[in-house]
């Protein structure tokens, strides 16, 4: 397979982010080089029905952030993206003029959209015995909400798509997102992911497929530890993340700061099994990502980072000077993608 | 309620008042019903949802009031 190279330059120009371990890029580094674990006791009343009681839960409080008419219409997972949007639209120093907001878009990523809004209407219909719902229900709820509000709130008329691929769905946003950009669709795109799951109903679907970490006894923070040998699962969180994408030329134009460049990106699906990805279809779309960045070399990585899917297996080989790539990997149900990385 | 839902200063509502001027789409408008069905106990009935101002609200939650709790 040969792939065109007479492509646009993908670079990334803003960033923010909505998490467990704080709710600013800063932050967040910080905290993840400190070795800080994101992962407590779940604060929620129905913590005592759960055999899994642990979860990494963001810090976010829409009313700090959004008026009540505002985040009353949007699900936890919109006002996350929603306001992860805003932060990195102002940490790009971005002006959406009238004249970009056609070239500009929304690829965002999200497994289970409004899961917090789709729970509560059940809890109303079965527990409650209620004869109606709230009338936002269907928009609240709807995988796409997230992105539509993000849209409506800059204005913004370029393609706007949500990508739901469970644990790759943010990967794949900002991966397709790239392309928009690559191929002259878009010249600024805002790409990324946002979650909020820990409901009940969804926190007991989870424990059902019997993936869910148990609590470690020493120290529950630890919960979450893939390369162990008495590793028992994954730990659930919530947060959002937001990238500003735009053309090479646009950012220079406008003198933005370049955080990194997205050199490669690959989609495939190995179609081998629902939750078991195949090797297979991880080295197909490595190879696409990697034919992409044609001649920019691989093999003078500062650090590469593999991160593998649910399995919990995670790889970080010893950072080396100069200049920087970053490969991402992500593989799950049916899809599975990679992308890399020039941090600039 | 129109206060509380669309984060406006209640000194500013007036019975005329056109729910559009006050900020209300149509989907505020049928958030506002869902609440006035809620705190008055009744049911507005769709064919029954033609209002423009805080005083036709006013008058249909009262008459539904009436009728619906005899």
């Amino acid at each position: 397979m040969s792939i065109s190279l007479n492509r646009r330059r993908v670079v990334i120009t803003g960033l923010s982010v909505v998490s467990p371990l704080g709710n600013t890029i800063a932050d967040l580094t910080h905290n993840i080089f400190s070795g800080v674990s994101g992962i407590k006791l779940l604060d929620a009343e129905f913590v005592d029905k759960l055999d899994c009681k642990i979860a990494a839960q963001a810090h976010f409080d829409p009313t700090d952030h959004f008026s009540k008419h505002t985040y009353g219409m949007l699900d936890r997972t919109s006002q996350m993206a929603l306001h992860t949007s805003i932060e990195a639209i102002k940490d790009a120093s971005l002006e959406i003029t009238d004249q970009l907001k056609p070239r500009m878009g929304v690829y965002l990523g999200t497994g289970m959209g409004g899961a917090n809004s789709v729970e509560e209407a059940y809890i109303r219909l079965y527990r409650d015995n209620a004869s109606r719902l709230k009338p936002f229900t269907v928009l609240m709820g709807m995988n796409n909400a997230a992105a539509a509000a993000i849209g409506l709130e800059h204005q913004l008329t370029g393609p706007n798509l949500t990508f739901s691929t469970a644990c790759s769905s943010s990967s794949v946003a900002i991966g397709e997102a790239s392309r928009q950009i690559r191929h002259g669709y878009a010249d600024v795109m805002l790409a990324g992911g946002s979650e909020s799951l820990l409901t009940f109903g969804t926190i007991k679907a989870w424990e059902a497929l019997r993936t869910l970490a148990e609590q470690d006894v020493n120290d529950l923070t630890s919960s979450c530890k893939p390369f162990s040998a008495d590793r028992t699962g994954m730990v659930l969180g919530e947060g959002a993340a937001m990238m500003v994408l735009e053309s090479y030329e646009h950012a220079i134009a406008r003198g933005a700061t370049i955080y990194a460049e997205i050199l490669g990106y690959g989609s495939a699906s190995d179609s081998a099994h629902i939750t078991k990805p195949s090797v297979d279809g991880q080295a197909i779309t490595i190879q696409t990502a990697h034919q992409l960045m044609g001649r920019q070399s691989l093999f003078r990585p500062r650090f590469w980072m593999l991160t593998f899917h649910q399995k919990l297996f995670s790889i970080l080989t010893p950072m080396v000077p100069a200049p920087c790539l970053m490969m991402s990997l992500k593989a799950t149900r049916l899809k599975k993608h990679s992308a890399i990385m020039r941090i600039t | 309620m129109v206060a509380d839902k669309m984060d406006i200063d209640v000194a500013s509502i007036k019975p005329d008042s056109s729910l559009q001027s006050l900020g209300l789409d149509s989907l505020d408008t049928f958030d506002l019903i869902f609440s006035a069905e809620d705190h008055f106990k009744i049911k507005v009935p769709n064919d029954q949802i033609k209002i423009e101002t805080l005083h036709d609200v006013s008058v249909l939650v009262h008459k539904l009031t009436i009728e619906q709790n005899k």
